[in-house]
């Protein structure tokens, strides 16, 4: 049971930062200097 | 109450994201040196959510030259903000104040921020602003956006005079003839409804023959011969072209307005960043002082200070106070052998071998930040632009290598900066040259574990860099389809200045906090793949690492890399991984080599453990190697951007693996015979005949580019 829902949490959050990374990507999450509060608008 | 959209104007390097940072809250990068902020950002104020506040690229004019410019006065004439806050550097009045009565004449409600208003003050100047207000026809108030003066005086003022719809400039007059002109082109333009929005503007855009601005806003061969007539005869009369008529009266206007305005009551004479300057700027003396500034930073953070840190947790922390607990805590929850071992060999000895370095890496972008922020790095640019105009680049392009030191990707972006396109290509393949703080740890690594005693070896990294650049910009510039004078860098030097400590320590934060961030999720997710890649066949049956998947698949690629001197499969992988975050290439090693049990009980062990695996040199060949290639996917998704096209994107990451394979070739090639490692072999000779080319591409001529001239 505890390998159940430590797997869970692991794989869960494996699976929640390779969402962000590859499928809703952050405007800039690559670039340290950005403030994601501000809109960038332009490309 | 509608939203209301307030943008920051100015020049570059007056102060703008300062007061947007001050006004919306947010943590914008700033730098004391111009070209910071190449994009527009808004951002709500923070005293009322409807004012929405735009953060323009700083400008000189309204004719712009570079990308940003364009940015900028796009925005201004395109989209329209509902007021203006002009940002002027009090410190250059008169520059600031051309670009003002630009600003003025498009007719927006404007208010003017006298930024900087505290160096004035030290500097015993006073400036008269009901004056300068009277003559401009605008509210003007005194800012500091360091010290915090009139910031929120500024956006209430702004917001009043949107509110009250106040035109600025109303009493601003050139000579008469000039305005006779002008007067009659606005008729000619209202006749046939053209910039009716900004029609004074608009008129003097004609007079000065604005290329852009009539070929969006074509007129009527008969309207367009009547304002051609009107030129000519005003260019006869005042006996300038128009462009200059316009330059002259507008500076003019502005000697006569600051004659009238400041009140210095001491002269001239120089201070005490002039008296540095003679130093740190000295024809000689700079670059050794450049040169020992920068191994003293590396010193600092890789040898002393940030070493204590992190041999602290490596040793301690990650070595034994994280490992234990976590391996107590999952065995009291009796969670199976696999997960455990997952979690402790993969996840942790992952993010364990990249946090390790960060302690080293905010002693750095501690040093770096001070010397952003104290104005030494702008200097740094003035200095180079004398190296690199010999070899065809412009000091501007210094601007994104220093960018490049945070974070490739903005680095790359900085090169809107440069107006000419072939310098502009050139920088944005040479500036992932330098190292980025994903590369540091890298750099740490094989200086801790390799050349624990020796301090050159980390500078070296920065300096290798240096030279790849200056190597690319020589050589790609002798090909024809690069081939292209430098434009004439113009720069600004900020006085110097001892920096606040929260502008020191902000960015430093803001740099660690992705850092983490990165090692919390790409790291996270890439030591789990590792780890399974490395403990699994095929079958997914439990292997011992030589027998895994990730042995196979490193083994096929690891013989392109066996003249480089490191043809394991672990140091393959660990470069393909440095493809996706370059912190990988770490988190790779300390997976694979943390691993192993019987001596991986400390970070130092790992070390060890790399020490048996690879010799001294071929550890600086690795190091060389994946400081120069490609970088990482979202560098590379950057230079796709900035080349908006992909087979200079591919010629650009094509450029930057060849270069790097080239450069740890000859160094390992090279090395292995005169340190002594083996005999003259083919892979020396090779190196040899390589250098030749490499040294040939240097000094060979120029091609000539042919112009081809056509006849009718």
């Amino acid at each position: 049971m505890s390998t159940l829902l430590i797997g869970l949490g692991v794989f869960g959050f494996s699976g929640y930062v390779i969402y962000r990374k590859v499928v809703k990507k952050d405007k800039k999450s690559c670039c340290e200097d950005c403030d994601c509060a501000v809109k960038h608008l332009d490309k | 109450m509608t939203n209301i959209s307030i943008a920051l104007v100015g020049n570059p390097n007056s102060g703008k994201t300062s007061i947007f940072n001050a006004v919306t809250g947010a943590n914008q990068f700033v730098g004391n040196w111009p070209g910071v902020t190449v994009e527009r950002k808004e951002g709500q104020y923070i005293q009322n959510e409807k004012v929405l506040v735009q953060d323009l690229p700083g400008i000189y004019s309204l004719s712009p030259y570079t990308p940003e410019e364009v940015v900028a006065r796009d925005y201004l004439i395109g989209q329209q903000p509902d007021g203006l806050i002009d940002v002027v550097d009090a410190t250059n009045l008169e520059r600031n104040l051309y670009l003002t009565l630009q600003l003025i004449e498009i007719g927006v409600p404007m208010v003017i921020a006298l930024n900087m208003i505290d160096v004035i003050r030290k500097e015993n100047k006073r400036i008269n602003i009901e004056k300068l207000a009277y003559g401009l026809g605008t509210p003007v108030i005194e800012t500091s956006a360091t010290k915090q003066i009139g910031i929120q005086e500024v956006m209430k003022k702004a917001i009043h005079v949107h509110n009250e719809e106040m035109v600025s400039g109303q009493g601003i007059k050139y000579d008469h003839r000039l305005e006779a002109a002008l007067s009659e082109i606005q008729g000619i333009l209202t006749e046939n409804e053209v910039g009716l929005d900004h029609l004074r503007w608009f008129s003097i855009k004609f007079f000065e023959r604005d290329q852009k601005i009539m070929q969006e806003n074509s007129l009527p061969e008969k309207a367009s011969q009547e304002i051609e007539e009107i030129i000519q005869m005003t260019e006869k009369i005042l006996g300038e072209d128009s462009e200059s008529i316009i330059i002259n009266e507008r500076y003019q206007f502005i000697t006569q307005l600051t004659q009238l305005c400041v009140v210095s009551t001491e002269d001239s004479k120089e201070n005490i960043s002039d008296r540095i300057d003679k130093v740190i700027t000295n024809r000689w003396l700079a670059l050794p002082i450049f040169a020992f500034v920068m191994w003293l930073v590396y010193f600092l953070s890789i040898q002393t200070v940030g070493t204590m840190g992190t041999d602290w947790v490596n040793d301690v922390l990650f070595g034994e106070i994280v490992p234990n607990h976590v391996t107590n805590f999952l065995q009291s929850i009796q969670v199976a052998s696999w997960m455990e071992r997952m979690i402790v060999e993969g996840i942790l000895a992952g993010i364990g071998a990249v946090l390790g370095f960060l302690p080293q890496l905010m002693v750095l972008f501690l040093c770096l930040s001070f010397l952003e922020n104290c104005g030494y790095m702008s200097r740094i640019a003035f200095v180079l632009d004398r190296i690199f105009r010999r070899f065809g680049l412009s000091g501007k392009s210094f601007i994104p290598m220093l960018v490049a030191t945070g974070c490739g990707v903005p680095g790359i972006m900085a090169s809107r900066t440069i107006e000419n396109e072939t310098d502009r290509r050139i920088t944005i393949m040479v500036t992932t040259f330098i190292p980025c703080s994903a590369k540091l740890p890298i750099i740490a690594l094989i200086a801790g574990a390799f050349f624990p005693h020796s301090s050159w070896v980390a500078p070296s990294a920065y300096f290798v860099g240096m030279l790849a650049i200056v190597w690319s910009s020589i050589s790609l510039k002798k090909f024809k389809v690069f081939k292209e004078d430098p434009v004439p860098f113009i720069m600004e030097l900020p006085p110097y200045h001892m920096p606040k400590l929260r502008s020191v320590l902000q960015p430093t934060w803001n740099r660690s906090k992705s850092f983490i961030k990165n090692a919390g999720t790409i790291i996270f997710v890439s030591s789990i793949l590792i780890w399974f890649l490395s403990n699994y066949n095929i079958r997914l049956q439990a292997v011992s690492e030589n027998e895994s998947m990730l042995a196979g698949i490193g083994s096929g690629i690891a013989w392109l890399f066996a003249p480089l001197g490191w043809g394991t499969w672990q140091a393959t992988v660990a470069t393909f991984t440095g493809l996706v975050a370059k912190e990988n290439v770490v988190g790779t090693f300390g997976v694979l080599y943390g691993g192993v049990k019987e001596v991986s009980e400390s970070g130092l062990e790992v070390w060890q453990v790399l020490r048996q695996a690879y010799t001294p040199l071929a550890a600086y060949s690795f190091l060389l190697f994946n400081l120069l290639c490609a970088p990482c996917f979202a560098a590379v998704g950057a230079i796709h951007r900035e080349m908006a096209d992909w087979r200079w994107t591919g010629m650009a990451v094509a450029f930057q693996c060849a270069l790097a394979y080239a450069i740890s070739f000859i160094v390992y090639q090279l090395g292995f015979v005169f340190l002594g490692y083996g005999p003259v072999g083919l892979g020396f000779v090779s190196s040899i005949v390589l250098l030749m080319v490499m040294i040939y591409l240097l000094v060979r001529p120029t091609e000539k580019k042919v112009t081809i001239l056509s006849t009718i």
